[in-house]
């Protein structure tokens, strides 16, 4: 995996999630040459809890489809955790394979 | 799948929209980006010479697809409406349908009280799903949003009910007559422009859009409107079949429905 500026964010926001962290990554994805994203969840894609979130993550692919970073897919706002894929907006999804699918 | 007369299906909604319109105080629209709430906004903009007189509600639970996002901004911005974003938590412990049955109702609600909303607009159709089969145009809700599908109003000879409990709502449903591919002949016809998760990439796309948790991209080639509509014509998959609520039981749907679920 390439260390790029938005590999060290990852970094950053596996250590922590904050909105300020996430607002960074926003700012830094449209130069970063990352194109495609794929979600991928715990359990096959089922939400069981909310704390699956913090087990799930995005992957983030440039524009030949190779693998720059991994992210986490929520924010944390003190004990509140919510989801964060709006700042991946921009990104194009690459569907998911169809092991996921079942 | 039936190709029906789009002209004949056009009038019909826009003539509710319109009904709708006039007989409610406060309305407004659910819009969730996919295709249905995207062509009932086209269908209001026809209705009301290009401009969409209501606030359209967005229920943002935090984990939709990125393009959705985008999607959402671009259009607001293409056509000048006015968008209610409303974000529901994802809580803990609710699986599947219940995540749904809980967390957008609940949010949907507190803006229906926040401003005083008396109808909604929802781009359900009967072919969808049995339950949504069920529905009449004007639909009426109590005011804890629950659904008496066993009590529901006469919908005879166009003659629609706007009739409702004082604390609760109607909703308003202009596309229950029509079917998916319909919905696509139309956006083609229109030139409506439409969410690209609906085009497949890797031999994958989405048919019917939730967020990224429950919504699973199913195999198709199809990369244009025309490719859809070509699809959709010999097709013999369920057009929800990748939503996971509703493999959950036959009863999970008309559960979630009877409790508010759009």
């Amino acid at each position: 995996m390439a260390k790029t500026g938005i590999s060290e964010i990852a970094d950053t926001l596996w250590k922590e999630p904050s909105e300020a962290n996430w607002k960074r990554f926003a700012k830094a994805l449209p130069k970063s040459g990352i194109v495609y994203y794929r979600a991928v969840y715990q359990n096959g894609g089922k939400l069981n809890r909310a704390q699956d979130l913090t087990k799930s993550y995005v992957e983030l692919y440039d524009s030949k489809e190779k693998l720059v970073a991994k992210v986490p897919i929520f924010k944390r706002d003190g004990g509140k955790i919510t989801g964060a894929t709006y700042y991946m907006k921009g990104l194009l999804t690459v569907n998911r394979p169809e092991e996921w699918v079942k | 799948m039936i190709e029906q007369d789009l002209k004949t299906l056009e009038e019909k909604s826009i003539y509710i929209i319109r009904e709708a319109k006039l007989k409610f105080k406060n309305i407004a629209a659910l819009w969730s980006m996919g295709k249905d709430s995207t062509t009932m906004l086209a269908l209001a903009r026809k209705a009301f010479l290009g401009k969409i007189p209501f606030p359209v509600i967005y229920i943002d639970n935090s984990i939709d697809f990125p393009e959705t996002y985008a999607f959402r901004e671009y259009l607001a911005k293409k056509w000048n409406f006015k968008v209610i974003v409303g974000h529901s938590e994802i809580k803990p412990d609710l699986v599947g349908s219940a995540c749904c049955g809980k967390n957008k109702p609940e949010t949907l609600k507190k803006i229906m009280k926040e401003y005083g909303f008396d109808a909604l607009i929802v781009s359900i159709r009967r072919d969808e799903h049995g339950v949504r089969a069920k529905e009449r145009y004007m639909s009426p809700r109590d005011k804890n949003f629950r659904w008496e599908y066993k009590n529901q109003p006469a919908e005879l000879w166009d003659d629609y009910s706007s009739k409702m409990d004082t604390s609760g709502h109607i909703r308003v449903h202009p596309l229950l007559d029509w079917n998916e591919l319909d919905v696509w002949r139309y956006i083609k016809q229109e030139r409506i422009p439409i969410n690209p998760l609906y085009f497949s990439r890797n031999g994958f796309r989405y048919r019917s859009l939730g967020c990224t948790h429950c919504t699973i991209a199913l195999k198709s080639n199809a990369r244009s409107v025309d490719d859809i509509i070509r699809e959709l014509r010999t097709t013999k998959q369920e057009e929800r079949s990748g939503r996971s609520m509703d493999k959950e039981s036959e009863y999970a749907m008309l559960r979630l429905r009877s409790l508010g679920y759009m």
